[in-house]
């Protein structure tokens, strides 16, 4: 009778590896994995810090132990090295006593203020307690970032490395604040290109000096938006600064319905205005043409009838 | 502002009008009804069944208490109210303020380049002719100032000069008024007529072209002819052409006999009395081309016409009247339609001079292929350019009637007004207490660019009937 | 469930291995797609077994018919030949009923046994032959799942022929791909004579219907010897493939089973349309191109007046100046209207009261109120 088919699987899986079980190709694999190394990179499994064998140094399979390190103290009874071993959170505090005495090293060292003060991202709560795995205290952790941060204040020319050091472990790895837009450059034709986004639109508008003509997609403000509320949010950047008068803007929008593609340009105008005068963010700011709008469409979710609508309940 | 409003302006026409006798009326209906009410209660309780009745467990009643709830409060319209006040026409609100300095118009006025923009009121006798003519609308916004006033466009001064130009040659001047939505078509024909009302013209209008071609009044063949007249539309034209134009025509006497007429007039009799013959709408299209005839009568001192038409796509395509073919007739067959387009095309030329104008109109106008290549086509010529369009060669919807009529009009395009025009308006409108702001250059720019370059419509929409203020 | 799919994953993968890299290297070893024995080399002998040999159901034998036949064939050792005798001898003593019984039983079993020698024809119309039993799956033999502790399991036979997988293409993208830049060439763009653009797909190496498929396209204008109105025919003959705003002309062809025969075709089309262009019987000069099939996008561009020149600059800024003027002289003539002012002025100026004592009607027709101070203006409805 045939052998089952679980049968003939395993059969099949330990002949295979019979052909294959040939010593020439087991013998190659180092030479293959040599090869293997491409430029820099190295798709190799083997530790670049491996002895090379072409070296003439005999090949050592482990360090020396050193027995000193084991020696026994000289008192009788062994002493944590750290001494907020005993504890709940003894890598916090640590850092807490390291930071306390550099603070007393450093008190003397002049500081600006705070308004002038590069602005950092200081790793939250969470953050540290996921970092040491341990359950810091809200309140201890408010206190040590009063150190961090006095100890940031001291003037930056006169920072010791130390400090710097230390005040980088509590830095978030990434940055926000130094991130800088890219200045929109203005053409030699005086026009500035803006781009805005809101919804599923986005508009570029191209900001000129003029007396207050405005283009959408090659039509008149009234043309595209049958609304009048949608025109007076398209050019609401220039009105809200009394600007209507100085500039024609020439505008390319898609994507989205008319509202979206309304406050697209909205965005859109203020940018280009901002390469203009520079001076009208605080203006623009308090007229809200300046940040991006984020909501979008929810996603629907499965059991949904909608993004959060529910079917109707039924009885049986 | 609020307190001197007049709540009672708010009220239906029909409701103050009616109000007494309705609230009489009322009254005794609901005291009828109480006392039937009472004597059925009576009865009811008398009655041995119901007594017994009263004592089961009462049954629900859904339907009278339904019934209850979707009883009517007061009286319904009457059948052709609502049209009516949908379509009424206010032309004066004693609620803003009078402006000072408006000037009225007199009837050179509309042909002065220095009154461009400026607004002017319209001379009261004047704005009854319009209205019997039908020249103002519903849509336009006549209600919110307390007089009727224009603003003098350029396009306007253009316009008149050319039509004073054409009526002093003895020539005429075919023109169309095309635009945008609401810039100012409709009003630019207004202004025509008025300058032509002022200037002791005869003036003929069909306010609505559509209600000749969509087949909504009665139509029947002419014998011996190919076209179809339309006779209770001619008789409610004959009757407004004469409530317009009485203090002209009322100069004026007949020139040639008539004889065919329901009532025979000799010659020299007035021409009043021409168009009283038609009393009923079975001779009216007889007296409207014997009135027509008359008119265009050469060297009896008669004064030049403006035949104005609003609504020009809808007589530039098939009309839905249908022949005994059941065939579609065109809208160049209708009697009335055709006197007009032969005016147009200049097949038939006024002797006494005057001008043909007719303007497009973009809400609810059917696409008529023929007449937009026309138009474009006469633009272009008109500014010389070297690429006349023409038509798409595999496009099936051209009509060739259409072009020959439109062969050699003139063409008027309105866009936006200037923003001296605008701050004119802006002006008038804010001394009106519509505008409750300061006008300066700012503003003005504003406007003009919320309202795409100065749409006249489009800037009364974004300051006037917003509630921004 | 992940885990168990993944093991028959990877049990399946050295099942199903490939040959490796069919166009590199000829696969020595024919490989089979499920294989229940041991892969064998070409050339090494493998010990034919007898027990492979074919077997072969005939009619059975009766032992006396077995026992004369052994002796007559002869190569028997003696010891053999004297059991065959003696058992030849005793068979010769049963009684023949005995003898017929026998036979009797012999052919019952024949026969019951008989349809499980035939083979078995699967059933075509049954969906995935769902009716059948499986006898593969149904084994009763003892231990056949044990594993016998002398090799790595299938799952780890699964892992490590992935590796090998992986490390294939590692050593082709390290040893073989390099070699392809021996192949290259450096572009030349198309001279022209060269006007026919074509454009082929290839899916690499597997089968696909669309790979067949040969598109060419070239510009009319590109043929020289054609006059414009021979150049205006071919557009014309063209139809729908000619495109108005790129001036091309787009064909493509998969009617036959190979791409040169499709490009043939097309060229061949080419060729005739050319002629036909060339044919002067009839220049279609009085058909005017067709774009129906054709939408042209509208191009928008940045307005010129628009660009700031220095006398754009110029009239900017006397535009500025004359609306600083404007407003400036209407300020001192006193003639700038603010709508708020307007209105308390003539609040304050008593006017409204008075017309507040009168309410007026809006849309009342014909007649005025007595002592109406307003709506003379005021018709009812036409």
């Amino acid at each position: 009778m045939m052998a089952s088919l679980r049968h003939s699987i395993t059969n099949a899986l330990r002949s295979s590896r019979q052909a294959c079980n040939k010593p020439a190709q087991w013998q190659s694999l180092e030479q293959q994995f040599g090869a293997l190394r491409i430029g820099s990179r190295s798709l190799s499994t083997f530790s670049n810090t491996e002895p090379n064998p072409n070296d003439d140094s005999p090949i050592v399979a482990a360090p020396p132990v050193s027995v000193d390190h084991f020696k026994l103290h000289p008192y009788a009874r062994a002493v944590p090295v750290s001494p907020s071993y005993f504890t709940r959170t003894p890598r916090f505090y640590d850092n807490y006593l390291a930071l306390e005495k550099l603070m007393e090293q450093y008190e003397e060292l002049p500081v600006i203020p705070a308004t002038a003060v590069e602005r950092v991202a200081w790793k939250t709560l969470d953050d540290i307690r996921q970092e040491l795995g341990e359950q810091v205290k809200a309140s201890e952790f408010a206190r040590c970032m009063v150190l961090v941060k006095r100890l940031n204040s001291i003037h930056p020319d006169l920072k010791p490395k130390q400090v710097k050091d230390v005040l980088d472990g509590f830095k978030r790895s990434v940055q926000p604040f130094t991130n800088t837009a890219k200045p929109i450059p203005i053409d030699q034709f005086g026009r500035a290109c803006g781009v805005g986004r809101r919804k599923a639109s986005s508009a570029r508008a191209f900001v000129v000096e003029g007396t207050g003509e405005v283009l959408v997609n090659g039509k008149t403000l009234a043309e595209y938006f049958g609304r009048v509320h949608d025109r007076e949010s398209a050019v609401w950047a220039l009105r809200a600064t009394n600007r209507i008068d100085k500039y024609n803007v020439w505008i390319k929008v898609e994507g989205g319905g008319t509202t979206g593609q309304a406050e697209a340009i909205t965005l859109a105008i203020a940018k280009g205005l901002l390469a203009h005068e520079p001076a009208l963010k605080p203006a623009l700011r308090r007229a809200g043409c300046i940040t991006r709008d984020p909501r979008k469409v929810e996603r629907k979710k499965h059991g949904h009838v909608k993004a959060r609508k529910m079917p109707t309940w039924v009885k049986r | 502002m609020s307190a001197s409003n007049c709540l009672r302006c708010l009220v239906r026409p029909s409701a103050v009008t009616l109000a007494p006798r309705q609230i009489l009326q009322a009254g005794a209906g609901a005291a009828g009804a109480g006392a039937a009410g009472a004597t059925r209660t009576f009865t009811a309780t008398a009655s041995p069944n119901n007594q017994m009745s009263a004592n089961r467990p009462q049954k629900l009643r859904f339907r009278k208490v339904k019934k209850k709830g979707i009883t009517p409060q007061g009286k319904p319209p009457l059948p052709g109210e609502r049209k009516a006040y949908r379509k009424k026409i206010v032309l004066s609100n004693n609620n803003a303020l009078p402006v000072a300095g408006l000037e009225t118009l007199r009837p050179n006025d509309l042909s002065k380049q220095k009154n461009v923009g400026t607004v002017m009121a319209l001379p009261e006798d004047v704005v009854d002719a319009l209205r019997a003519t039908e020249a103002f609308k519903p849509t336009q916004c006549w209600g919110i100032f307390r007089q009727p006033s224009v603003l003098v466009r350029q396009e306007t001064v253009d316009l008149i000069k050319k039509m004073d130009g054409a009526a002093a040659d003895g020539k005429t001047l075919r023109l169309v008024v095309e635009g945008n939505r609401i810039s100012g078509k409709s009003l630019m024909l207004l202004q025509a007529m008025t300058h032509a009302f002022m200037n002791d013209w005869v003036v003929l209008h069909i306010p609505e072209a559509q209600e000749l071609t969509t087949a909504c009044t009665e139509y029947s063949p002419l014998e011996n002819s190919p076209l179809w007249s339309q006779p209770v539309y001619t008789l409610k034209l004959l009757q407004a052409f004469k409530k317009a134009n009485e203090k002209v025509l009322s100069r004026m006497n007949t020139v040639y006999s008539h004889a065919d007429l329901p009532q025979i007039i000799p010659i020299n009799s007035p021409l009043i009395q021409l168009i009283n013959s038609a009393k009923e709408a079975d001779g009216a299209w007889a007296v409207f081309q014997a009135l027509w005839r008359e008119l265009n009568a050469e060297n009896a001192g008669r004064p030049s016409i403006l035949f104005t038409l609003d609504g020009l796509a809808h007589i530039m395509k098939m009309s839905d009247y249908r022949n005994p073919a059941f065939e579609l007739i065109h809208s160049h067959d209708l009697a009335l339609v055709k006197v007009f387009t032969d005016c147009l095309s200049g097949a038939h030329k006024m002797p006494n001079g005057g001008a043909v104008l007719a303007a497009t109109t973009r809400g609810n106008s059917p696409r008529s292929a023929s007449m937009e290549l026309a138009i474009a086509q006469r633009e272009a010529e008109a500014a010389k350019e070297e690429v006349i369009p023409q038509r798409d060669p595999y496009g099936k919807k051209y009509d060739d009637r259409v072009e020959a009529v439109m062969k050699s009009v003139e063409v008027l395009r309105l866009k936006g007004v200037s923003k001296a025009e605008a701050r004119g308006l802006l002006e008038y409108w804010a001394a009106s207490g519509a505008l409750k702001k300061r006008v300066d250059e700012e503003l003005v720019s504003e406007k003009w660019t919320l309202s795409g370059n100065g749409v006249v419509g489009e800037m009364e929409r974004a300051t006037l009937l917003t509630m921004k203020g | 469930m992940a885990s168990s799919a993944n093991a028959l994953r990877l049990g399946l993968r050295t099942c199903s291995r490939q040959t490796q890299t069919p166009s590199l290297r000829i696969a020595a070893i024919q490989r089979r797609a499920l294989s229940a024995t041991a892969t064998r080399c070409e050339g090494v002998p493998v010990p034919k077994k007898e027990e492979d040999a074919k077997l072969e159901f005939t009619r059975p034998y009766s032992p006396g018919e077995y026992l004369s036949e052994k002796l007559r064939s002869g190569d028997l050792e003696d010891w053999e030949r004297e059991r065959y005798e003696r058992a030849l001898s005793s068979w010769r003593q049963v009684p023949d009923n005995l003898k017929r019984s026998w036979s009797n039983m012999v052919n019952d079993i024949e026969e019951s046994a008989a349809p499980l020698r035939r083979a078995v024809k699967p059933k075509r119309q049954t969906f995935w032959y769902e009716e059948e039993k499986d006898p593969d799956m149904i084994t009763d033999e003892d231990g056949e799942d044990d594993f016998l502790e002398n090799d790595i399991t299938s799952l780890g036979h699964g892992k490590l022929e992935e590796h090998r997988e992986f490390r294939e293409y590692a050593r082709i993208a390290v040893w073989e791909m390099p070699l392809l830049s021996k192949y290259a060439k450096p572009f030349v763009p198309p001279t022209s004579e060269e006007i026919l653009r074509f454009r082929y797909t290839t899916y690499m190496g597997e089968f696909h219907p669309a790979d067949r498929k040969v598109v060419v396209e070239f510009c009319p204008k590109d043929l020289r010897d054609l006059t414009e109105v021979q150049q205006r025919k071919l557009m014309k003959l063209a139809g729908p493939r000619y495109n108005p705003e790129k001036d091309i002309i787009k064909m493509s062809c998969e009617k036959f089973e190979h791409q040169a025969q499709n490009k043939r075709y097309l060229g061949d089309l080419i060729d005739k349309m050319i002629a036909a262009a060339k044919d002067p019987k009839d220049t279609f000069e009085d058909i005017p191109l067709d774009t129906r099939h054709h939408t042209f996008s509208k191009k928008i561009t940045f307005p010129k007046e628009w660009l700031l020149t220095p006398e754009r600059k110029k009239e900017i800024e006397a535009a500025r100046q004359q609306a600083l003027l404007k407003d400036a002289e209407k300020v001192v003539k006193g003639a700038l209207v603010d709508g708020a002012d307007v209105v308390k002025q003539y609040l304050a100026s008593g006017a409204a009261e008075a017309m507040h004592a009168i309410p007026v009607m809006a849309g009342r027709g014909g007649k005025a109120l007595p002592g109406g101070k307003g709506g003379k203006m005021q018709r009812g409805k036409r």
